[in-house]
């Protein structure tokens, strides 16, 4: 079973010219996650969401404490990444795209495997197209599927929907909900939006302006849900309180 | 058709349009009209103004004078021995220039001291002229290949340099950092994503480096030569032929423009295939 492990995370950037003081972009982040479940580290824009996952991706590395994945499978584990922008190579086709980050088998078996993936995500007419040919939305779900096709021990996906109009982020939104109870993957997902948040989360870690997780909820819900579910925007005014309850003695002073 | 089931002439003529608005207009530039229109009409004012001119003053050759001279020097057999040495040179020099120049580009991208102990030389390279060049290889290796090969390498490979290390510090940080996310290996993203990224800063700088490298090679059949196009234009300059120099003139022509046209266009062309929709970079 795949299991992310964070102890004391912190992530300082050093000061850019003489005279500026270090930018404190994580303190102290701790938590565990595992199995089937879909975490969301929600929080305002600049707390150091996104950081967190780069850190958990093996882009950056945290200043101190310990980061640990490990996979379902002895070895280093397998983690996807959603990024926000599709992130997709614009002179290879979508096909090649998938195999491009896929280094298991032959290339016949690769390229079957991407085509599944592409399938999966109702992409597959699309894989001797380039990107520029498609959609953002449709681009988005190629990287969706990317991340998908290496059969991730974890799933990591910062704000995939946040450059999406609202429509098309709707519909993406009830896609990621079928994928995800489908695969059974293990999700990391970062927003700044609540709603997002409890349509897709099994547990929401709230983040604060300053770098700190200061609520841990489990979201107990049914899947799939709909943005229009009355449960959901109850848990979204509830949590909404609770970023206000956190920030108000700050504003105060 | 229009919304209420008439044509749109009909719904014109029924509006009293005058007749000549809904007919396709001739501009009175229509020889200007389109890219190709254009080049034609360039290449036809083009003839006509050399015609002119060679009909009107003794020392230009006119463009008939200088086909029938390039017709007699195929005859005398010195037009394709002549052409295929200078080919030679240039294919030999060119394609060392396309090694070091990507190399050294990349290199001096990827290591911050390879860009700074190099910065000054390739400098040295653009600014000193080909001729100078030119000279100092007849001085040192007279009449052989190596002087041509050599004076194409030093005056062509800086240009390649300059693009390459443009196109190698342009690759796009967030695809690499999605590759590194993915852990590709270092060799697939450099065939996959370094390289294509590259590809139309190394074809840019490859065009100029060709015209570059011809240039030089010319030179020095000119100056210290026995065979090649350049010679062949300077036994004609010794002998005041003036139909002879622009007979070689137009054979150089012809060679630089034929590649560029036939070989470059197809490249560059190929490797913009993928820019529909006008994306550059996810």
């Amino acid at each position: 079973m795949a299991r992310l492990v964070a102890r004391e995370v912190k992530k300082v950037f050093p000061p850019t010219r003489a005279g500026q003081d270090p930018v404190f972009a994580l303190r102290d982040v701790s938590f565990e996650a595992e199995g089937h479940t879909f975490v969301t580290l929600v929080g305002p824009s600049g707390c150091g969401k996104s950081t967190f996952l780069n850190m958990v991706s093996g882009i950056e590395m945290p200043s101190a404490g310990t980061l640990e994945v490990h996979g379902r499978t002895e070895g280093e584990a397998r983690i996807g990444y959603v990024f926000q922008d599709p992130r997709l190579l614009p002179w290879k086709t979508v096909l090649d795209n998938m195999v491009y980050v896929l280094d298991e088998g032959s290339t016949e078996e690769r390229t079957e495997r991407g085509r599944r993936y592409l399938d999966l995500v109702n992409l597959g007419s699309t894989a001797g197209m380039y990107p520029g040919q498609l959609s953002g939305g449709m681009q988005q779900r190629v990287g969706i599927a990317r991340a998908l096709s290496i059969e991730p021990d974890l799933l990591l996906m910062d704000e995939p929907f946040s450059h999406l109009d609202a429509i098309t982020a709707r519909d993406l939104r009830v896609e990621l909900q079928r994928l995800w109870l489908d695969t059974g993957s293990t999700v990391l997902f970062v927003t700044h939006d609540v709603l997002e948040a409890v349509l897709l989360s099994s547990r929401i870690l709230m983040m604060s302006s300053q770098g700190k997780i200061f609520r841990d909820l489990a979201i107990d819900l049914p899947f799939p849900r709909l943005q229009t579910d009355r449960e959901v925007a109850i848990q979204q005014t509830e949590i909404l309180e609770l970023f206000e309850e956190m920030e108000r003695p700050m504003v105060d002073a | 058709m229009s919304g209420t089931g008439t044509t749109v002439r009909e719904d014109a003529a029924a509006a009293d349009i005058p007749g000549f608005l809904l007919t396709p207009q001739r501009s009175p530039w229509w020889w200007l009209a389109s890219d190709r229109a254009a080049r034609y009409t360039a290449r036809v004012a083009f003839l006509l103004v050399w015609q002119w001119a060679g009909s009107t003053f003794e020392d230009i050759p006119t463009p008939l004078g200088t086909v029938e001279f390039l017709i007699e020097e195929f005859r005398r057999g010195e037009v394709l021995p002549n052409v295929a040495i200078s080919l030679f040179r240039a294919v030999i020099g060119l394609s060392i220039v396309l090694v070091l120049g990507v190399a050294i580009g990349i290199a001096m991208a990827r290591w911050w001291r390879v860009r700074y102990f190099l910065t000054d030389l390739i400098l040295v390279g653009i600014t000193l002229p080909a001729f100078i060049w030119a000279l100092l290889v007849v001085m040192w290796w007279g009449f052989s290949n190596i002087g041509p090969i050599t004076v194409c390498v030093v005056s062509a490979t800086p240009q390649l340099v300059v693009n390459t290390f443009q196109g190698a510090t342009a690759t796009p940080g967030r695809l690499l950092a999605m590759s590194d996310a993915y852990r590709v290996g270092t060799r697939r993203q450099f065939r996959w994503l370094v390289i294509p990224s590259m590809m139309e800063y190394i074809a840019a700088g490859f065009r100029s480096a060709v015209l570059a490298g011809w240039g030089a090679i010319l030179l020095v059949e000119w100056f210290g030569n026995d065979k090649g196009v350049g010679f062949r234009a300077h036994f004609w300059y010794d002998a005041r032929s003036f139909e002879g120099m622009m007979a070689w003139g137009l054979v150089m022509m012809i060679i630089i423009l034929t590649f560029d046209r036939v070989v470059m266009d197809r490249i560059v062309r190929r490797f913009r295939s993928w820019r529909i929709g006008g994306q550059q970079w996810s």
